[in-house]
């Protein structure tokens, strides 16, 4: 059978997943990338393929999100495409009518407006990263939850307090003064959902028409409380798709699907890489007064690929070599 | 005698206009290199806190002249417009200053031409009288400066960038595959460092770039007159103005909206924009890039690159 093998290393997260010709999903992976993003990909390809029956063939590959670029070379893409082209391809996969995309993932959060089929409008949040699922973490591993715990929580909110949700620093001093005033956690873990929900409205979702159908996807979507909260403000119906926390990683295979039509081959370097030592290193680069940090990747103790430099002059000499 | 220019904030408005006035009286200008991770680390640890990235590098830039001039040139510039004004850094440069040790002298005046009695004049001569008593030789160089400084801004006009910013970018007559309206100040955008070298990425796209420089100051008064209440920073109506004007352009298909963090008269402008844009019979789409002391460029390396995509998509 042929598949195509969409990743999606992103901050919090590292996603695979696998479609047939039919667009149709038959494996997928969320693991946490835990601030190793090669050792992610490399066990998210092991344990695929301890799953994969025989014959089946990788026809193509797509890497998306932040560790776009790391990925591609380590294990070979036909196409390298960003975060909001992958997440609306797959949304439009999903629900072909879809209106409005509401994504929060690990350490950005996006709004995508879609007119049939196509992305017409979209914004991502700026430099902070106030209210993504990164702060969920940090704030489930202050309260002593698991992630999951702190989610169920929410639904057994009667009296949901007002958390400020502007920033993240602020809401965190904010809920401790609720927790020291003696408000049930559970109304507290409700009030946050309602501040992030309140913040990504007037942040990302600033001057946007949102429109049903709505997709809520990304790692966060795996929160009720946040969904509940999203359907009250929004005042209309929240759809949270079946692939909901692979999103980017199924809109990259999809894309690689439609790259390769157009290829000869792919430029998949096999499963055999799973086997290889890969290594990173960096280097300040003293040339100028810019002093980029060089990075640069080998597979077993070869020099494979460089990148972090402004001018381009690593970077071309191994492009050079290679 | 060395006169030091820092490359940042009013360098990229009046750059040419300084230069050819000092180099009149025989001065030696030295200008600062572009800006460069290490004048910002200066300039961070001289400026006061909570303040914007732009200001930030001009103290780097300061600080990297001030051994190597025997002046340097740091003009208050209050107002540059009757009723106008320009930026409140802009007005307390000179004083946020004094935070840097051993500065060379300052040759600080002050530009206020809010008034209608203020005159330019006055400011030329009192600048001048440092290297001259004649008066007529001291305006006869402000009026062969005034001349480059025409000619660098007709070059915008033109649209085309000017030769000193050194950008390269798609050549208007070779039609680039898409045209954007990139609307943000001048010592953001031309400053490579600032922008992540944001035109020269839309270069690579093969977009063509129209900026708020290429606007005549006409066009723009008259674009902003139907808002209501006057717009009394000036910046942010020329970048209002711009915007709108972009807006009718039927060959634009879309606007990047490029600000630095903390920026108040930016905040404002912005949401204006913003706000007209989507009230007119017109959707283009409009992408905000805010900038802040982060070096990794994967994220405004997404933004432009999903919404190149987008834009496409729309135009094809």
């Amino acid at each position: 059978m042929s598949v195509f093998l969409g990743i999606d290393v992103g901050s919090v997260s590292t996603n695979l997943v696998l479609i047939n010709e039919k667009n149709d999903v038959i494996y997928s992976l969320y693991l946490r990338t835990q601030g190793r993003p090669i050792e992610a990909i490399k066990s998210g390809l092991n344990s695929m393929l301890s799953y994969m029956p025989l014959g089946i063939d990788v026809k193509g590959v797509g890497a998306t999100g932040s560790g776009r670029q790391l990925a591609s070379m380590i294990v070979g893409a036909d196409v390298v495409k960003n975060e909001i082209t992958a997440h609306a391809v797959a949304a439009v996969n999903q629900i072909p009518n879809v209106h409005s995309v509401l994504e929060i993932g690990g350490q950005d959060s996006k709004i995508i407006i879609l007119d049939n089929g196509i992305v017409s409008d979209f914004a991502m949040n700026t430099v902070c990263a106030a209210g993504t699922g990164s702060f969920l973490d940090q704030q489930a591993a202050r309260l002593g939850l698991t992630i999951q715990e702190f989610a169920a929580l929410a639904l057994e909110a009667k009296n949901p307090v007002r958390i400020a949700g502007r920033c993240s620093v602020f809401a965190e001093s904010d809920m401790i003064h609720k927790q020291q005033l003696g408000h049930s956690t559970s109304d507290i873990v409700a009030g946050l959902c309602e501040a992030l929900v309140r913040n990504y409205l007037n942040n990302v979702g600033k001057g946007k028409d949102i429109k049903s159908p709505v997709i809520f996807q990304g790692g966060v979507a795996a929160n009720p409380g946040i969904k509940i909260a999203f359907a009250e403000a929004l005042g209309m119906e929240i759809i949270v798709p079946k692939h909901y926390s692979v999103m980017g990683a199924l809109g990259a295979a999809i894309l690689a699907r439609e790259a390769v039509a157009h290829k000869e081959k792919s430029s998949f370097l096999g499963f055999s890489l799973i086997n290889s030592d890969f290594k990173t290193s960096s280097f300040e680069c003293k040339g100028c007064p810019n002093l980029c940090e060089v990075i640069e990747l080998f597979a077993d103790n070869t020099l494979k690929a460089r990148w972090g430099d402004k001018c381009s002059k690593w970077t071309d000499i191994i492009e050079d070599a290679i | 005698m060395r006169i030091g220019i820092p490359r940042a904030l009013s360098y990229y408005k009046y750059f040419p206009l300084w230069k050819e006035f000092f180099t009149k009286f025989g001065a030696e200008v030295v200008v600062s290199p572009p800006t460069n991770k290490k004048m910002l680390d200066l300039g961070s640890k001289y400026v006061v806190d909570e303040i914007c990235l732009p200001v930030k590098v001009y103290f780097g830039h300061v600080n990297y002249l001030k051994d190597k001039v025997d002046y340097l040139f740091v003009p208050r510039i209050v107002s540059v417009e009757r009723n106008e004004y320009t930026c409140p850094k802009f007005m307390g440069i000179p004083d946020m200053l004094v935070n840097i040790e051993n500065l060379p002298k300052l040759i600080g005046p002050t530009i206020d031409l809010t008034k209608r009695d203020n005159k330019l004049w006055k400011v030329v001569l009192e600048v001048g009288s440092l290297f001259s008593k004649n008066t007529y030789l001291i305006l006869k160089a402000w009026s062969d400066a005034s001349m480059s400084l025409k000619k660098y801004n007709q070059d915008w006009l033109n649209q085309s960038f000017p030769e000193e910013l050194m950008i390269t970018n798609i050549d208007k007559k070779e039609q680039g595959v898409l045209n954007i309206a990139v609307i943000g100040h001048e010592y953001i955008l031309y400053d490579k460092f600032l922008s992540m070298n944001l035109l020269e990425k839309l270069a690579k796209l093969k977009v063509s770039v129209f900026t708020i420089e290429m606007v005549n100051q006409k066009t723009i008064n008259k674009e902003v007159s139907i808002i209501p209440k006057k717009i009394f920073w000036n910046f942010a109506k020329n970048a209002i103005g711009a915007a709108f004007y972009y807006n009718k352009m039927g060959e634009i298909s879309g606007f990047i909206n490029i600000s630095s963090f903390g920026c108040g008269p930016d905040s404002i402008s912005n949401s204006m924009t913003v706000h007209h844009l989507k009230n007119t019979q017109i959707t283009k789409p409009i992408l905000n890039l805010t900038i802040d002391e982060h070096t990794g460029e994967a994220g405004i390396n997404t933004r432009i690159e999903a919404f190149y995509d987008l834009l496409k998509r729309r135009v094809v």
